[in-house]
């Protein structure tokens, strides 16, 4: 079959680039396949969604080498809008590609095809189409700039699709969204490709990823690392290499030595079950023994050590009711304890999370944000009280509050505007009144934390989007406030990152500071956050440990939100405990002998 | 996040009429006692606008932005009564100022003319979305390209006061006092208009990448997703603004 894209010895550098963004990049893809494009911060990942468009070289200029051509066309020779009208692309950042012309989500989607001269009556047929398979019809009155994160994603999918293109190449499309909104995108692509639509997506959710994709493509400092099938890919152990981490159950698999049938490492959690069924078979006949026993600690069994329980919270919200101007509710009556109450323990009324670093997790739009918004002080409730180590806040500004209660806000480019690192990082400590020499000890201190210590004079715009946010929580740091709370820390982080984030929340609260997370990465939460809250629709579903509340999927199911990938797998293979971690799945594992009935001889305590 | 513009969200029959045809209204009425030069022609032309902007149920509106420009007129009705150089009657005197009846009748007369300006106006503004009378005007010629910058000034910069909002809320969590007196408020400016500024020269880039992958610079005639608006009033409407404005100058020639 002859491949719709091709690449061949591409090779690229930025005008002001002192690196090839790329370098001698080959590769093809067959129309209707999915190629997973995967790799560390800085890879060229986004750069070479740029070239499959024209847009670099042709936009972006700079010095390119070789030819890629996507359905014929040979986009260096192409106009863009040409090459637009068989390939779509959809961006990392969706409110950059909204037309910022069009006042409703449906003309927002008809944006392209006018400016492709599509006849009116197609228009209207294609929109709906596009709209129905991304799940925003009943959207489609809404202003675009008042939708979600997650619904703007969809919508910028939406406006690609509706331009139905032969190839759509996507750049970390779910890197905003809750796991429903996650499992919704790849459904989508998954029957678009039914349909014959070939698709090239970068996407940092590996586990996802091997479950469609064709082909993998492993990109690290602009070469090709590894490409082909994702078993080969896996097999050549060349994503640990490039520091990506395996999705938890092949981490599993593999630590148990488990195979598929073909001896390679299993994609999806239903061949991990099968390949692990088959091993405990032979461990029955006593011809099988696990490669690895211990791996990791899960969050609570570290962090319940560390933790000291209190009898006045660190947070407390006392019947706080909160709605924005619009009219929109969002909490009703809200009495919320976080930080050292056990849940057990907690005023009458109260729903308390217990001791330890806190996640609050729950779909887009169930108020995380506003939650940490009003601890803050930067919403005020409309009735109700907050109070922070016993004391109320509402006559303190948020600035006072500021001394107390760190925020980091997920979009770090809301914050930065320093030439150097440094003063970036000191910025919230001299807002303190600190002196400047003191405020520069613990900004530097701060930045050695985060992994920017090297990094301080430059210019915070010159570095990566992973960087820029580790800047951001390092000038939130320096102000060594008791109370810090990270909003989507993870996103655009590698694993290295991400590992880096999560050792820095279990020092901090090695130090008696209260870390609160808002995240949608539930493998995170399972590693390094103790403590849940699950907010639905400005309300609290559930509040305690993880183990506990991970032990319920249909509350999380109300919730819009899954299980860590290790616990679904113990679920799939019928075992009776709750692991939260591979390390913790592999010493239950280990432990339990030979028959799948069997308990262990000392089981995973409950949570 | 609050739409540019002085739009009133409302149901009336005005609100339904077409944006060309409220255009042309407001173009001609306004016109039309400058043509005339007659104060009485003024005063009808006035009462008409009133009348619109009732049946547009955005009369309060109206007045209320109408008190916005008072400063403006009382200021016009002082000057103009002290230094019109056809002053020859006093007919108020304050200490030492006077004011003198032919000056304060020019300031009738200017400010009815402004007013009656202002009024057809509002009859356009309070009662048509900004965004459906840009792509009317492109369905009618407007190059696309200027259109588009119109309309996305619009959107955006309500998008852009949002934004100062989110980086004001980013900046106060990290100790950055933002009330208080004037000098407190002044040093906040720089970390506002900093990630602002540059945050919107990045999306600027983005955006302009994204219009080139949607076909923003496909040659071609462009297709218009929304049906071009009909009225059956449009053309009687648009026709009767004309008239008026040719009465007028008939009335100042035949005067």
């Amino acid at each position: 079959m002859t491949p719709i894209v091709e690449v061949e010895g591409l090779t690229y550098r930025y005008p002001t680039g002192q690196a090839n963004a790329l370098e001698n990049v080959s590769f093809a893809v067959e129309a209707g396949q999915l190629v997973g494009v995967v790799g560390p911060n800085l890879a060229g990942k986004s750069t070479l969604c740029y070239a499959l468009l024209g847009l670099v070289p042709q936009v972006f200029r700079g010095q390119y080498e070789g030819r890629v051509t996507v359905a014929g066309m040979d986009v260096n020779r192409t106009p863009v809008h040409e090459l637009a009208r068989r390939a779509g692309l959809v961006f990392q950042n969706p409110f950059t590609q909204l037309s910022g012309a069009r006042l409703t989500v449906e003309e927002e989607v008809a944006f392209g095809l006018e400016n492709f001269g599509v006849p009116r009556g197609e228009m209207r047929r294609r929109v709906e189409w596009a709209m129905d398979q991304v799940g925003i019809v009943h959207l489609r009155e809404k202003s675009p700039f008042l939708l979600s994160g997650g619904e703007l994603q969809r919508l910028a999918i939406a406006c690609m699709l509706a331009q139905r293109p032969d190839v759509l190449v996507l750049d970390e499309p779910t890197s905003q969204l809750d796991p429903s909104g996650t499992r919704e995108v790849f459904d989508c692509i998954a029957r678009l490709r039914a349909d014959g639509l070939t698709v090239v997506m970068v996407e940092h959710k590996l586990e996802r990823l091997l479950e469609h994709a064709d082909r993998l493509l492993l990109l690290a400092d602009g070469r090709v690392r590894a490409w082909g099938p994702p078993g080969e890919v896996l097999q050549s152990g060349q994503l640990e290499s490039c520091g990506l981490a395996l999705p938890a159950p092949i981490r599993v698999a593999a630590c148990l030595g488990a195979r598929s049938a073909s001896g390679s490492l299993p994609l999806r959690i239903e061949d991990t079950v099968a390949a692990l069924r088959v091993a405990r078979l032979a461990a029955k006949a006593g011809s099988f023994e696990p490669a690895v026993r211990t791996m990791d600690t899960p969050a609570d069994r570290e962090e319940s050590r560390l933790s000291t329980s209190r009898t006045v919270p660190r947070i407390a919200l006392r019947g706080v009711s909160f709605a924005y101007p619009d009219g929109t509710r969002v909490f009703q009556e809200l009495s919320l304890a976080l930080g050292g109450v056990e849940p057990g323990a907690a005023p009458e009324g109260y729903v308390a999370a217990g001791a330890g670093p806190v996640a609050l997790i729950g779909e887009n739009g169930a108020g995380k944000t506003t939650l940490v918004k009003l601890i803050a002080g930067l919403l005020r409730p409309q009735s109700g009280e907050i109070l922070i180590d016993g004391q109320a806040i509402r006559a303190q500004t948020a600035a006072q509050i500021a001394r107390r209660v760190g925020l980091v806000f997920q979009n770090p480019d809301d914050q930065l505007f320093k030439s150097r690192a440094l003063e970036e990082a000191m910025f919230g400590a001299l807002n303190l009144g600190l002196s400047p020499r003191e405020a520069e000890r613990r900004a530097r201190e701060a930045l050695e934390r985060v992994g920017l210590g090297s990094l301080a004079e430059e210019n915070p715009y010159d570095l990566s989007l992973g960087q820029r946010k580790m800047l951001a929580l390092a000038s939130v740091l320096a102000m060594q406030t008791p109370i810090l709370i990270l909003d989507e820390p993870t996103i655009a982080q590698d694993h290295p990152g991400v590992e880096r984030i999560g050792r820095l929340v279990r020092e901090l609260q090695t130090e008696g500071r209260l870390v609160i997370v808002i995240t949608h990465d539930m493998e995170f939460v399972a590693s390094y956050c103790p403590r849940v809250v699950v907010l639905a629709r400005g309300a609290v579903l559930a509040a305690g440990s993880a183990r506990a509340v991970f032990a319920q999927p249909e509350l999380l199911g109300q919730a819009g939100l899954e299980p860590p990938s290790t616990l679904r797998l113990a679920r799939a293979l019928g075992l009776s405990a709750d692991p939260l971690t591979p390390g913790e799945f592999i010493e239950y594992w280990t432990g339990l002998g030979a028959g799948p009935s069997d308990r262990p001889a000392a089981s995973v305590p409950p949570g | 996040m609050r739409p540019v513009g002085l739009y009133v969200e409302r149901q009336s029959p005005i609100h339904g009429l077409d944006p060309i045809t409220k255009l042309s209204y407001a173009v001609c009425l306004a016109l039309v006692p400058f043509v005339a030069g007659d104060l009485r022609i003024t005063f009808v032309a006035l009462v008409v606008n009133l009348g619109l902007l009732v049946v547009g149920r955005v009369l309060r509106e109206g007045l209320l932005a109408l008190a916005g420009v008072g400063f403006f007129l009382a200021t016009l009705f002082i000057v103009q009564g002290m230094v019109y150089p056809g002053n020859a009657t006093p007919l108020v005197s304050v200490g030492p100022l006077v004011l003198y009846q032919e000056g304060l009748a020019h300031a009738a007369w200017l400010s009815a003319r402004f007013i009656n300006l202002t009024l057809s106006a509002f009859v356009l503004l309070f009662t048509t979305r900004p965004a459906d009378l840009v792509d009317e005007l492109m369905r009618a010629g407007l190059p696309p390209r200027v259109g588009y910058v119109l309309l996305s000034v619009l959107q955006i910069i309500p998008s852009m006061a949002a934004r100062v909002s989110v980086i004001q809320d980013a900046q106060r969590s990290r100790g950055m006092e933002t009330e208080g007196p004037v000098w407190v408020r002044m040093r906040a400016l720089l970390p506002v208009l900093g990630p602002l500024v540059i945050s919107s020269l990045v999306a600027m880039q983005e955006r302009a990448l994204a219009l080139e992958v949607r076909g923003f610079g496909a040659p071609g005639p462009r297709t218009f997703y929304r049906p071009p608006w009909q009225h059956r009033l449009a053309w009687p409407v648009r026709l009767a603004a004309l008239s008026a404005l040719l009465g007028a100058l008939v009335w100042r020639l035949a005067g």
